[in-house]
C-alpha cells in the first residue's frame, strides 16, 4: 500500500446497535496504526478518523494517535479530539491539551486541520489562558500566533459537541447544553479576524450529540451574528 | 396553407425528436449499465474483466469472496454499501489495479473482521474509505503482514 494517499474513516460504530462494554475501536492503541501508516504508506496526504462512537467510556487500552509531525506529505488532517490527545483517566475531566504542543505536533506541509468532538469547557479554559489575559500577558498568545505563522496551515476547523451530560458534575445522567458567554465568542471572533489577516481561516462550529451531522457556525471571518437560538 | 401547417407540424416534430433522442439514448445506456451490473452479481463464478467503476449495493461476500481477484482483475474502484450479512467474514482480495476501495454502512452482529485480506496485493490502492462501519482497527493493521497489531 505504498501508493496510499487517502485514509478516510468516519463514524466508526455509528450504526452499531450491539450493547458493547468496550467496543474494539475504543480499546486500541492508535499509535500502532500510526506507525504502520508511517512505515507502509509514507505518501499519505489525507488522514481522517472522526466521529468515532466512544459510548461515553474510554477503554484501558486506548491511546490516541498523538503527534503526527512525521507524516511529511500530509496536507489534510481530521481527527477527533480524543484521537489527537490522550484522554485523562477520568473521561469527564478531559485534560486541556497545550495548544502550543498541538501545533508543534502537526505535519510540516499541513494545509487543513480539523478537530471534532471538542468540548466547550476546553474552549473556555483556552479562552482564560490565552485570550482573556491578552492585555496583561500578550506574549503567551503571541507565541501561539508566531508558531502558527511558521506552519503551512491555511484552514482550521474546530467542531464542538455542546451536550453536557450532568454526570460531568454529578452522578445523574441528564443531558443539558453548555452555556455560551458573549465575551468568549467576542474574543474568539477577534482572534479569528487576527488570523484571517495572515491568510489563516479559523472556524468554530457546534452541534449536539443527538444530531451530530448538523453543525452551526459560531466563529467565522466577518461573523457578528449572536447565537440567539442556541437554547431553542 | 395546408403545406404551411404541415411544415409547422414537421418542424415541431423534429424539435421534439431532437430533444427526446439524447434522453432516449441516455435511458438505454443506463438500462444496459444496470443490467450489466446486476448480471455481475449473479455471475460470480465467471471472470469478468472490468475497466469501469463498480458500485455494489448489498454486496454478498459469500458469493464474491472466492476468486474475486480474477473476477475484478481490471477494477479501479470498488464501493460496497449497506451490507448486513453478518454471518460471513469478509476477506476482500484487492485486485492488483484497484485504486479506490470504499466500504460504507456495514454493521452487523459482529465487527467487520477482515476489511482487507492479509494477502492483499494493493500496490495500486490510493484511497481507502470506511464510513459508519463496525471495525476493529487491529485488523486494518494486519494488512501489513508482519506489523504488530
Amino acid at each position: 500500500m505504498r501508493s496510499l494517499r487517502r485514509l478516510d474513516v468516519y463514524g466508526l460504530g455509528l450504526r452499531d446497535t450491539l450493547p458493547r462494554h468496550h467496543p474494539p475501536w475504543v480499546n486500541y492503541d492508535y499509535r500502532i496504526l500510526k506507525n504502520a501508516l508511517l512505515e507502509h504508506a509514507p505518501s499519505l496526504e489525507y488522514l481522517m478518523w472522526m466521529d468515532m462512537q466512544y459510548a461515553g467510556t474510554i477503554a484501558p487500552g486506548f491511546r490516541a494517535f498523538g503527534s503526527c509531525e512525521r507524516f511529511l506529505h500530509l496536507k489534510d488532517l481530521r481527527l477527533d479530539y480524543d484521537l489527537l490527545v490522550d484522554p485523562a483517566p477520568n473521561y469527564a475531566q478531559h485534560r486541556l491539551a497545550d495548544p502550543l504542543e498541538i501545533l508543534t505536533s502537526l505535519p510540516p506541509r499541513l494545509e487543513r486541520f480539523e478537530v471534532t468532538q471538542f468540548f466547550w469547557p476546553l474552549i473556555e479554559r483556552a479562552h482564560v489562558r490565552f485570550l482573556r489575559t491578552r492585555v496583561s500577558q500578550p506574549t503567551v498568545l503571541d507565541d501561539f500566533e508566531q508558531l502558527l505563522f511558521t506552519l503551512s496551515i491555511k484552514n482550521i476547523l474546530i467542531v464542538i459537541n455542546m451536550d453536557a451530560w450532568e454526570s460531568h458534575y454529578r452522578e445523574e445522567e441528564d443531558v443539558r447544553s453548555f452555556p455560551i458567554d458573549e465575551p468568549e465568542i467576542h474574543d474568539l471572533r477577534a482572534f479569528s479576524e487576527s488570523l484571517h489577516s495572515h491568510d489563516i481561516n479559523l472556524e468554530i462550529d457546534y452541534h449536539f450529540d443527538c444530531d451530530s451531522t448538523a453543525t452551526n457556525a459560531l466563529v467565522r471571518h466577518n461573523m457578528t451574528a449572536t447565537v440567539v437560538s442556541y437554547d431553542a | 396553407m395546408y403545406l404551411g401547417k404541415l411544415r409547422t407540424s414537421l418542424t415541431s416534430a423534429i424539435r421534439v425528436l431532437s430533444l427526446a433522442f439524447p434522453l432516449l439514448c441516455l435511458f438505454v445506456f443506463c438500462l444496459i449499465t444496470e443490467v450489466h451490473r446486476i448480471s455481475l452479481m449473479f455471475s460470480s463464478n465467471h471472470p469478468v474483466p472490468l475497466t469501469r467503476n463498480l458500485f455494489f449495493h448489498e454486496f454478498r461476500s459469500r458469493s464474491n469472496n472466492k476468486g474475486s481477484e480474477r473476477m475484478f482483475s481490471k477494477l479501479k474502484c470498488l464501493r460496497i454499501e449497506e451490507n448486513n450479512d453478518c454471518q460471513v467474514t469478509y476477506q476482500i482480495h484487492i485486485p492488483p489495479d484497484l485504486e479506490e476501495l470504499s466500504i460504507l454502512g456495514y454493521c452487523g452482529r459482529y465487527p467487520l473482521l477482515h476489511p482487507l485480506s492479509p494477502s492483499a496485493n494493493a500496490h495500486a490502492l490510493r484511497s481507502l474509505v470506511f464510513r459508519e462501519i463496525s471495525m476493529d482497527p487491529r485488523l486494518l493493521v494486519q494488512v501489513w503482514h508482519r506489523c504488530e497489531v
